[in-house]
């Protein structure tokens, strides 16, 4: 999920919150339609697909006006837009269909593995590990080699440039929040069958996104996204077994907070309040 | 318009490119006024002026990556529309900024793959590649390497590499000679004689410095707060010693 | 009818975060949602205080305010070094952290929170009910609106919206941007301090719901909703927005459960369309009665032109704020020395500009004309080398005290608050204001009033010497990019520096608007100030320089006037590049 919000944040500088929705759309398209009768799996790719299309859907008309309209206001109108979205998704979801949780069916008889050393793991959780390894290995090989994907990470890179060579733009944005939605969806849809779905499920894991990409450095490559998500995620595992469950968000979030607050020593070198001013160009 | 020098036209030659009317500037207010520049097939036309006079300003209009306030251009004899600039690429306008002209961040196979991205054809792709590496060996060399790790000279060359990948008819340059060393200016200018002559590339460049740019221009404009003040040819421009007046 | 007051007192605790948001990111530019976060810590301790150690309401606020202030000031250190997107980020995972913080420690009770919170009592009457709840909320929402009030309608404030468009240009006019910033943080989260005590003695009860993430977004809808930059707006918004559920439920006779969702979706949408469509929210940032009336008074007088184009009724003479002539001021340089990584910007160069002449900086690009501004004004430290200002040593000020000593400079695009008027850039950059110091707008309105006066007096001479007088309640944004021009002069001027240097003061203007600005560097120099300026159209040197210091790969390797320099071939050559 790190990979899917930190590719959209870091080719379009787009804050995309709504980020939320898209995890909640996904896996409740694939409910809705398999308790409708449709047979597991093509509900599960189709939710997919909703996913992916309320994500494009967003940034084409929520988005697109209003960065072309407030300049002034940029970062924060995207943001707050992405919040309303948000909201009323999740609270029109809430309307429709009420807040009660639904399940969502594996398919497979969902059992415990031992992995050695006392560590043990259902198979569902082993799944989903491995979607996510091929998500993120076919995500990196996509923007490595294919036309289309170099044309992306142009645009990431030179957005100016990337125009001039014939790169829209505009397109390359809804491609991203295209792709971005997809590893939200699949991430979402093997969470659901772990825990269940409900309207505000979003939020967190959202959050979490957040974590991951700043991490990671909002620029990085999709490998360095799914590392760092690897890596908090042990480190959550780690706290829930050692200290409790509930400092588990505290320390992920604490881990947020004084990365960022440190990244200006990272970049530049001294502590920053001891030096105001900034750097011009010669 | 233009004051001073009459125009004399490079012979009976074709207009590539005819901007007329050029009014265009940046948040609503005007840098350029009332610009008229003709480019004529495969000769080397240098627009010259001084910072903040407005030749970047002419170039980003031209290539569309501004959308100016009002302008007529005409490619090829036809009408063009302003402001698109990812069609430009595909028409055969290329546009190589003064600063940040390479994707530093990616590797100089890619820089050139994109600099082909409007080229559909993948043979041609494939072709000009390979035309472009023998031209510029010391990118072949580097393929692998990250663009931004290269030297400034170097990065040029991959600019105008990428540019030629399109296999444009128009080059639009921005200060090509900015932070480069005289000597590989030298050589720079000499590439693009060289490809304006032997393939027909016509060449738009705008350029602070004026003496190497002088050795290789067919035609010149000056441009000072906006305006063209000067037009005509190269040979006679290359007498004059009165430039501190002009900029 | 109880009900609906209690709906009252909720939303004026609601309000009062909205006002805390909309004093950061309304008007200091700052983006963080921290707010209701720091209410929330505030909340706890007060309510802490009074459910164990049982203390009473006006202490525990204190307390409570105390720690947001502190709060604020720590979150800006960090905050303030980074760009937008980090500081949201920032913000967000603070908000982040305390939310589960506050469910995890056990101390604090968890996800029910901390019960048996004293009532408020005023004089032995123990408030209970709406009504008598109303009696401490309306006091304190006042409190914090009218402290809001008088911090952003002050010259407080006025910087403040400065910082929020061109911090580096409120730095060059000698303000002290980070101490501003700072301590409307401070102001900030004091503010949200007071509604997060407020909140938790309402209810009597302190828990993580009451500040969670929820809370926060519906708190940044509100201030957007209302509009950002305006505080009757924020409290409005906070009215209608809480206001809505009790409405569709009573009013509308929607079912209770849905009533939320409704009130939600309803907020949410709003949100989408005031982004939209109206950026500024449902009520702008200029909206007063007085604004209305002066608007209508303009409209009804003839529109002025939008340019300058000769500047009217000039005063002869510079003005001079102490009612001294200038003494004429002189700047040495000497050595200085600059590297940017392995790149020797400038090395071992030396400066001098005397008072009443005009200095220019000639050369190529990239040859470090404008490093040597920077360096000049403190704006980078360098390597090397001594500036000496009117014979005593500024080397290593930051740019605010070199202001203070005597020397401001301009900068290339002009970078003036295109969304305040022509009078209050000029007035901003005046220097000594009693209304700048945060204890001085509280403590002794009438000093400041009068200082104001003042300020706004000779604000209006300096745009008197260039010819802006009639554009004075202009919006900035609204001139042409010449008359542009001519406002960053004024503000020079109002800054009261002898020494001016001027960053291209011809660039991106046409001949019709160069006139006027050049005229008014003229009279500049009749007055005897100090000017240095940058710039490349070599017509405008000619006419103005008495002296030209040529720069080359950052020394200086030619002085003399303009004449002196054209009649050297090896110049020609460096400037203009190898003749064939």
């Amino acid at each position: 999920m790190g990979a899917g919000f930190g590719l959209i944040y870091g080719v379009t500088g787009r804050f995309h919150f709504a980020f939320a929705s898209t995890f909640l759309a996904a896996p409740l398209g694939a409910v809705l339609l398999n308790e409708a009768g449709v047979p597991l799996v093509p509900a599960i790719v189709v939710g997919v697909a909703i996913g992916m299309l309320l994500g494009v859907l967003i940034e084409i008309v929520v988005y697109r006006p209003v960065a072309e309209r407030s300049r002034d206001y940029g970062l924060l109108a995207i943001f707050v837009s992405s919040l309303g979205v948000t909201v009323v998704v999740e609270n029109v979801v809430r309307l429709i269909w009420g807040s009660n949780y639904r399940n969502l069916p594996t398919g497979f008889g969902v059992s415990p593995i031992k992995l050695g050393s006392g560590v043990t793991a259902s198979n569902l959780q082993v799944v989903g590990v491995v979607v996510a390894v091929v998500l993120v290995g076919g995500l990196w090989a996509y923007l490595r080699w294919s036309r289309r994907g170099v044309a992306i990470r142009a645009v990431s890179s030179n957005p100016d440039l990337a125009e001039s060579v014939g790169v829209s733009t505009r397109v390359m944005f809804a491609l991203v929040f295209a792709i971005g939605s997809l590893l939200c969806g699949a991430g979402a849809i093997v969470f659901a069958m772990e825990k269940a779905v409900i309207p505000d499920m979003g939020t967190s894991p959202t959050f979490f996104a957040f974590v991951v990409a700043f991490v990671a450095g909002t620029k990085s490559g999709p490998l360095r996204f799914g590392l760092t998500g690897l890596a908090i995620g042990v480190l959550q595992s780690v706290i829930l077994i050692w200290v409790s469950e509930v400092w588990q968000e505290v320390v992920v979030f604490g881990i947020l907070f004084f990365f960022v607050a440190l990244r200006p020593v990272f970049e530049g070198g001294s502590l920053p309040w001891l030096r105001p001013g900034r750097r011009a160009p010669a | 318009m233009a004051s001073g020098e009459a125009t004399t036209a490079v012979g009976a030659d074709r207009r590539i490119l005819d901007v007329s009317g050029l009014r265009a500037g940046y948040d609503g207010r005007p840098v350029v006024y009332d610009v008229d520049l003709a480019i004529f097939e495969g000769k080397i036309t240098c627009l010259f002026g001084s910072n903040g006079a407005g030749k970047t300003t002419c170039l980003k209009a031209i290539s569309g990556l501004l959308r100016p306030f009002a302008a007529t251009i005409r490619y090829d004899g036809e009408e063009r529309a302003v402001g698109h600039a990812a069609r430009s690429a595909g028409e055969g306008i290329a546009f190589i900024p003064s600063e940040r002209f390479t994707f530093a961040e990616l590797s100089v196979e890619d820089n050139l793959a994109l600099g082909a991205y409007s080229e559909r054809s993948a043979a041609a792709r494939g072709e000009r590649r390979e035309e472009l590496l023998d031209m510029f060996p010391v990118l072949r060399e580097r393929l692998d390497q990250r663009a931004g790790t290269m030297s400034g000279g170097q990065q040029r060359m991959l600019s105008i590499a990428m540019a030629l990948m399109s296999g444009p008819r128009v080059l639009l340059l921005d200060e090509p000679s900015l932070g480069l060393a005289p000597a590989i200016v030298e050589q720079l200018m000499e590439t693009l004689a060289r490809l304006a002559a032997e393939r027909g590339l016509s060449v738009l460049m705008v350029e602070q410095n004026v003496g190497q740019a002088l050795r290789v221009a067919d035609q010149v404009y000056v441009i000072r707060s906006g305006r063209i003040i000067l037009e005509g040819e190269a040979t006679r421009m290359r007498e004059r010693d009165d430039w501190w007046d002009l900029f | 009818m109880n009900i609906w007051l209690g709906y009252l007192n909720e939303a004026l605790i609601i309000g009062m975060f909205a006002l805390s948001v909309n004093v950061l990111i309304g008007y200091s530019g700052i983006l963080s949602i921290a707010g209701v976060a720091t209410g929330g810590v505030a909340g706890y301790l007060a309510g802490y205080l009074s459910a164990m150690h049982g203390w009473a309401f006006l202490p525990c606020l204190f307390v409570g305010i105390g720690a947001g202030a502190l709060i604020g000031i720590l979150l800006s250190l960090p905050a303030l070094r980074l760009s937008a997107e980090y500081v949201l980020m920032l913000t967000l995972a603070f908000a982040s952290v305390i939310v589960s913080a506050l469910v995890a420690i056990p101390a604090l009770g968890g996800q029910n929170g901390l019960l048996g919170i004293m009532p408020v009592h005023i004089g032995g009457k123990i408030l209970l009910r709406p009504d008598e709840l109303l009696e401490f909320i309306v006091p304190l929402t006042a409190i914090c609106f009218l402290a809001c009030w008088r911090i952003i309608y002050s010259p407080f404030g006025r910087v403040l919206k400065g910082i929020r468009e061109e911090p580096d240009a409120v730095r060059a006019l000698g303000k002290n941007v980070l101490s501003y910033q700072v301590i409307a943080f401070a102001a900030s989260s004091a503010v949200a301090a007071v509604g997060g005590v407020a909140l938790v003695f309402y209810n009597q009860l302190a828990s993580p719901t009451l500040f969670d993430f929820n809370v926060a977004t519906l708190v940044i809808a509100i201030a957007v909703i209302g509009g950002l930059g305006n505080l009757w707006g924020s409290m409005v918004g906070a009215l209608l927005l809480v206001s809505l559920q009790p409405i569709l439920e009573k009013i509308v006779d929607v079912n209770p459960s849905s009533a939320v969702l409704w009130q939600a979706i309803v907020y949410g949408l709003l949100l989408l369309v005031i982004v939209r469509l109206r950026p500024e929210g449902l009520i702008p940032e200029r909206a007063s009665w007085r604004g209305l009336r002066s608007a209508l008074a303009r409209s009804r007088r003839k529109a002025s032109p939008a340019e300058a184009i000769a500047p009217v009724a000039v005063a002869p003479s510079l003005p001079s704020q102490n009612g001294n002539a200038a003494a004429g001021v002189s700047l040495k340089a000497h050595g200085l020395e600059k590297h940017f990584g392995g790149i020797t910007a400038v090395s071992d160069l030396d400066i001098e500009l005397s008072p009443g002449m005009i200095t220019a900086l000639v050369g190529p690009n990239g040859a470090g004309k404008t490093t040597v501004f920077n360096l000049l004004t403190g704006q980078i430290p360098p390597d090397r080398g001594e500036v000496e200002l009117g014979g005593a040593s500024v080397s290593g000020l930051p740019p605010h005290r070199v202001v203070a000593r005597g020397m401001a400079r301009s900068f290339q695009d002009v970078r003036t608050f295109t969304r305040m008027t022509v009078l209050e850039n000029v007035m901003l950059a005046v220097g000594e204001q009693t209304g700048e110091s945060l204890p001085a707008l509280f403590l002794r309105p009438l000093a400041v009033r009068r200082r104001e006066r003042q300020v706004r007096e000779w604000a209006l001479e300096c745009l008197g010497f260039v010819g802006l007088s009639e554009q004075a309640d202009e919006r900035a944004g609204n001139l042409g990019y010449g008359s542009q021009k001519l406002l960053a002069v004024a503000r020079l001027l109002a800054t009261g520096c002898d020494v001016l240097l001027i960053d291209e003061p011809a660039s991106g203007i046409d001949r019709e608007a160069l006139e006027p600005v050049m005229l008014v560097m003229e009279r500049l120099r009749a007055s005897g100030k100090t000017i240095c300026l940058v710039e490349h159209n070599l017509e405008v040197v000619t006419r103005l320089a008495d002296h030209v210091l040529f720069i080359e790969d950052g020394k200086v390797t030619e002085t003399g006037t303009m004449d002196d320099i054209r009649k050297q071939p090896r110049l020609a050559t460096v400037y203009f590049g190898h003749h064939g």
